[in-house]
């Protein structure tokens, strides 16, 4: 017979509800513990020791003492410090905030003359270099939306804009052309040929009998320079004159060189371009003392090669020192072969020749890393420098003749679109990011007020 | 209908949620492009959108205190909870849009955890609470109020014996020794419910002073004859060493009557050892054992009915008390 309700419920206490339910009782016991592990973990939160962890994420690899020292090392307390947050950009909050930034990195400011007061004064710091981003942020990487907020529309931030100034918002799509494309021509005073340079030989014309051979040049040359082996012409490459700036401790260009040290005559020129024993880079009046004094050792080596000194022919004395004389009077030979004469002046301290105004540097608003592009050939940016003529070569006309590649050269492998970039990496060797830092710097030098290598102009 | 009614479908709610949701996103995605990267909780929007996460963290923690005071009958329980339910939901994409999609330090990472727990928690708490007592309705038609469970259990247990002693005559020797049901009582709950006497055969509530007694037709013997002394024996024996302690425990102990499978193979058994006179008697027995496998069954129903809830609200109050530290640090280094 089965049970029915009635006999169920009649085993069943009416007052059960008054019962503590267990269900109930875990509920409220897992409350109790819920609010202590809060109360608890939230006190040591807001203690100092626990103060670390209530960061938005972990400071960069370079800031990571002051998970030790402590927040306030960089946050005032109550004060917004990003610059996007809710009153960030209050000009008193800035500067605060700046501040603490500027107790370690004593930066320049930009452009502090011409540009508006009010948009320098909302700049934090953290606008472009933001932290708590983790251990491996590099905080000097910054965006290229944080120089394109103010240069897509430059005369929106500068004092007084004259409406030429460009606007730069991309290296791809939106920027202007290198300062030596817009106003070619260069100031410097070296008739140098470099095609000339290139040849085998380096002669003038090609086929030119008096090519230098590896015979031609001072015994501690001769191993210095490549020389063909067939024909024995001495073959320069460009390594041989322009040496990098930095060398690592093998004495190989060091990854980071930017530019090369200046040629110099002594070490790049005097294997072909003897002066006869007459020093190089004298003024007027000692090159001329120099001359004198040359004239004597100049006789003995004459008369020793012909192994008699009893006779001096007047006239061969007069040949030698009208040649050493010519060193600086003639206008195509001695001096006047890579220089400019200058005009007689003071001939106490007065120079020969033009100073040589060769640019150490061409791209003036960027930093051009030379190290970085170790990957790739001289000529694939300095094409003009190997464009063989087949004719005499003008020193001068090409020395005006700026050898450096455009822009246009540069967009062949800097794209700044990723999706692009690795679509041309398939048909190219090298390919290359495009971002504003990878060639400009936004700080001047803190203490000589100039632009550091890379600031814009 | 019913399922609709069982999801808290409600179109009030569910459509201030999804409001929130896209307003919030539209927002943080229009002010990170005028910004020209993802903006943080301390902008304008963030700020904005983390207020409204945080209200309805509040407003969720509130349904405690409106349980407490249900009779002061604050809006209607359904719509609460509805609004509970939908606006609960927001809170993660608000809380995670409020943060510019990121999970932060160590202790927003633990914040935003907690909170999805919370979410997990409450989301499969609702599943539950739809499916379980629909299961429950269709397949323990003997459940009962689960904080009885133990005290029904020690009638029936009570019950049996009568039925045993009237039918069969006392326990002959030979057969296990029966638990006093008092000390049973005693041991599952700390306090004598059921006063058991071998010699006065009723229960007594202590305390409501009111007597449960058990089933007199249950105790009416269901044998219209006669029973051999073996059978007695052997029905006894089943009864003090199997059906009895299984009754009382279940199958903690007794392992026999687990299942509905192997209970029914163990009384077929029982049945094949004894007359078709003993037959009703063991049927009433096995009536007992299958409301005690429901009764299991419920318990473990139960379980998963009402376990979830202590996580789901310990962890919201954790999370109650650390999003004030978290705006309380927020302020400090904004």
């Amino acid at each position: 017979m089965p049970i029915t309700g009635k006999q169920r419920a009649q085993k069943i206490d009416p007052r059960y509800h008054a019962r503590k339910d267990p269900w109930i009782v875990r509920k409220r016991r897992l409350g109790w513990i819920g609010l202590l592990i809060g109360l608890v973990s939230s006190g040591w939160l807001l203690s100092p020791r626990g103060s670390s962890h209530v960061s938005t994420g972990a400071l960069s690899r370079v800031h990571q003492p002051w998970n030790e020292q402590g927040c306030e090392e960089c946050h005032t307390s109550q004060v917004p410090i990003r610059s996007d947050a809710w009153r960030g950009e209050h000009p008193e909050f800035v500067a605060l905030n700046n501040m603490a930034c500027s107790k370690c990195h004593p930066v320049g400011g930009h452009k502090n003359d011409s540009t508006r007061k009010e948009v320098l004064a909302s700049e934090a710091c953290n606008q472009c270099h933001r932290e708590h981003l983790g251990l491996n942020q590099d905080l000097s990487d910054v965006a290229d939306n944080q120089c394109s907020r103010c240069h897509s529309n430059i005369a929106s931030v500068l004092e007084r804009a004259s409406g030429s100034e460009p606007n730069v918002s991309s290296f791809s799509t939106q920027h202007p052309a290198f300062r030596f494309e817009m106003k070619p021509g260069d100031p410097g005073t070296i008739k140098f040929s470099h095609i000339q340079h290139l040849r085998p030989g380096q002669p003038k014309t090609p086929g030119d009998a008096t090519a230098k051979k590896r015979e031609h040049l001072p015994t501690k040359d001769q191993d210095r320079y490549q020389v063909d082996p067939d024909s024995q012409l001495v073959t320069l490459n460009c390594a041989d004159c322009h040496e990098p700036d930095s060398t690592s401790a093998d004495g190989a260009a060091a990854l980071d060189h930017k530019t090369f040290r200046p040629v110099n005559f002594e070490s790049h020129c005097s294997a072909c371009h003897g002066l006869d024993g007459i020093p190089h880079g004298l003024n007027r009046a000692l090159t001329e003392k120099a001359i004198a004094d040359q004239l004597p050792v100049e006789l003995f080596k004459f008369f020793q090669q012909r192994g008699d000194t009893s006779q001096l022919d007047p006239q061969e004395i007069q040949e030698k020192e009208m040649r050493l004389k010519a060193l600086l009077s003639s206008k195509t030979e001695g001096c006047a072969k890579c220089h400019q004469l200058a005009l007689p002046a003071d001939p106490a301290t007065d120079s020969i020749v033009e100073p040589s105004n060769v640019r150490k540097r061409w791209l003036l608003d960027g930093t051009f890393v030379h190290g970085a592009h170790r990957m790739v050939d001289c000529k694939s940016c300095h094409a003009a420098a190997y464009r063989e003529t087949g004719s005499t070569v003008d020193s001068e006309r090409e020395a005006d003749t700026i050898m450096i590649a455009g822009i246009e050269n540069c967009r062949e492998c800097h794209i700044q679109d990723a999706k692009k970039r690795m679509e041309r990496a398939s048909s190219q060797t090298h390919v290359a990011s495009a971002n504003c830092i990878d060639c400009h710097r936004y700080h001047i030098d803190p203490v000589s007020s100039l632009p550091t290598a890379g600031t814009l102009q | 209908m019913l399922l609709v009614r069982k999801l808290n479908l409600h179109i009030g709610p569910i459509l201030l949620a999804s409001a929130l949701i896209i307003g919030a996103a539209v927002w943080q995605g229009y002010a990170s492009w005028q910004n020209q990267r993802s903006v943080s909780g301390s902008s304008v929007p963030g700020l904005v959108i983390g207020s409204a996460a945080a209200a309805i963290i509040l407003f969720e923690l509130l349904l405690w205190p409106r349980k407490a005071l249900r009779r002061i009958r604050l809006f209607k329980t359904k719509a609460w909870m509805a609004y509970h339910i939908w606006l609960g939901l927001a809170c993660g994409p608000l809380a995670f849009i409020h943060a510019g999609y990121r999970f932060g330090g160590s202790f927003t990472t633990v914040l935003m955890g907690l909170l999805f727990f919370v979410l997990a928690s409450g989301v499969y708490g609702w599943i539950l609470q739809i499916v379980i007592p629909r299961w429950m309705l269709e397949h323990l038609p003997q459940e009962t109020v689960a904080s009885q469970i133990e005290d029904v259990s020690i009638l029936n247990a009570l019950e049996a014996r009568q039925m045993l002693m009237v039918s069969l005559g006392p326990k002959p020797d030979g057969t296990a020794s029966l638990e006093s049901l008092d000390a049973v009582a005693d041991s599952m709950r700390g306090s004598s419910l059921i006063r058991d006497s071998e010699r006065n055969v009723e229960a007594i509530v202590v305390g409501a002073r009111q007597r449960r007694l058990p089933s007199r037709r249950a105790a009416e013997t269901p044998i219209q004859g006669i029973a051999s002394d073996e059978e007695r024996l052997e029905i006894w024996k089943g009864y003090a060493s199997v059906i009895e302690p299984f009754l009382l425990h279940g199958s903690q102990r007794v392992g026999q009557l687990a299942t509905p499978q192997r209970s029914k193979e163990w009384f077929q058994l029982l049945r094949q050892s004894s007359s078709a006179v003993c037959g009703p008697l063991l049927d009433r027995l096995e009536s007992w054992v299958s409301q005690r496998q429901q009764f299991e069954m419920q318990r473990r129903a139960q379980a998963w009915l009402h376990g979830w809830i202590g996580f789901h609200a310990g962890a919201s109050i954790l999370l109650g008390v650390l999003l004030i530290a978290h705006i309380i640090t927020a302020i400090r280094y904004w």
